[in-house]
């Protein structure tokens, strides 16, 4: 989530907030998408600021780039953890399931 | 062991003003939770007096961990939900917690993990029945490294050479602890807790959860003694020897937590899970792969506790 004065707003934006009013009804609520249109009625409210998630394409790229990094991390970083245990079977095993459970946590 | 040292430290336990102390209001607190004839209201009031550990419980009270279904906004209430042995291993340990973060960084998560996870696996054992105190496997796992908080204050130099030597030369921490310190972590975290008025059920899993096969031996436990055997014997109550099952979960949680990474207690490098271990706690791979898949969204949660 960032917060973005509204002449940065572009189409295709995802409201992370709600837009409330004054009087408190509810103009747009998140998980919006704007339009131009719906950017120009938010500027006639006299609305400076909203609030959009984070869902361009570079933020994706970086985030995957991160989780990619940091999986092959964990995954040297196990090896050497159980490095004094390697030929017990039962710690092997071990290892296998913290591999596959840490590797999926990242892909969820 | 060196004698002078193992005194040193015995003398610091005695003496309360070199140990984390802990709030007039936190050793009130845990007093009167010992004796039976106080009521929640009555500590409930006193521990308002404390804005911050009330915050604190709360806050744990109502994390995902416990899911309860509403918000709980009554300390009382949190209290009798909590029960008395988690609430007071959350108040000696959110009390050292600034010192635990400033003198070793990482001991909190493991710790809290440790205690999380060894709850989980009691009430996985348990099953519905009541055979494992799980608040009290809690506390001891919450606890189990607490000697080293004292040996890093008043070891530094030897505190800090064993974790270099864990480092370089690929070792657990308990053994070269053993190199460089003439007394074990273990020992002070017992000597500690009992100094702490904590029951056996608790210093005890904490002085044996490196030694575990030196309780089972001491303890004569032979292949019958097991959770299949307890829970299959409905006549028998269960009657533990010398808190060894306990005992097992905590050197099993401990070493879960060094392999999934969470924190850090010294030496990265993982210990072997004895057979012992899983033939006394009845249980198989399967069970432990289980464990593994749900402990490793506790992680998540450990903020909740800061």
């Amino acid at each position: 989530m960032k917060r973005i004065k509204i002449e940065e707003a572009s189409e295709g934006n995802i409201l992370a907030k709600n837009i409330v009013l004054e009087n408190g009804i509810v103009l747009l609520s998140k998980k919006s998408t704007l339009t131009k249109s719906l950017i120009n009625q938010i500027k006639k409210q006299n609305i400076f600021f909203i609030y959009i998630e984070n869902n361009s394409k570079e933020y994706e790229d970086d985030i995957d780039y991160i989780k990619n990094e940091t999986i092959k991390n964990n995954l040297s970083d196990i090896e050497e953890r159980f490095i004094l245990v390697k030929d017990i079977k039962l710690m092997k095993d071990i290892k296998n399931i913290v591999k596959e459970v840490i590797t999926k946590g990242y892909s969820d | 062991m060196k004698k002078d040292k193992f005194d040193e430290i015995m003398s610091a336990i005695k003496s309360t003003y070199s140990l984390p102390s802990l709030p007039e209001v936190i050793n009130k607190i845990n007093y009167l939770m010992d004796d039976d004839t106080v009521s929640v209201n009555y500590i409930g009031n006193l521990m308002t007096k404390d804005i911050s550990l009330s915050a604190k419980i709360l806050k744990i009270v109502n994390s995902p961990y416990y899911g309860f279904p509403h918000r709980i906004y009554n300390l009382n209430h949190a209290l009798v939900l909590l029960g008395s042995n988690t609430l007071k291993s959350i108040i000696i340990t959110s009390s050292i917690f600034d010192l635990m973060k400033d003198i070793m960084k990482g001991l909190w998560e493991h710790s809290l993990f440790c205690g999380l996870t060894a709850k989980y696996i009691a009430k996985q054992i348990n099953n519905g029945k009541q055979i494992i105190d799980e608040d009290l496997v809690f506390s001891a796992g919450l606890l189990h490294d607490i000697g080293k908080l004292i040996i890093a204050i008043k070891f530094k130099d030897d505190f800090n050479a064993a974790i270099k030597l864990a480092q370089e030369e690929k070792k657990v921490y308990v053994e070269a602890e053993k190199e460089v310190l003439s007394v074990s972590h273990a020992d002070v975290g017992y000597y500690l807790t009992k100094e702490w008025n904590y029951p056996a059920s608790i210093c005890t899993p904490i002085k044996f959860h490196h030694e575990f096969l030196m309780l089972y031996s001491n303890e004569n436990i032979d292949k019958n003694y097991n959770i299949k055997s307890i829970t299959n014997n409905k006549n028998k109550l269960y009657y533990s020897k010398n808190y060894v099952i306990e005992t097992a979960i905590i050197n099993l949680s401990d070493i879960l937590a060094k392999s999934l990474g969470i924190g850090f207690s010294g030496s990265i490098y993982v210990d072997e899970i004895k057979n012992e271990i899983m033939e006394i706690l009845s249980i198989d791979l399967a069970f432990l792969k289980k464990i593994i898949e749900e402990i490793y969204y506790f992680k998540d949660e450990l903020n909740v506790f800061n």
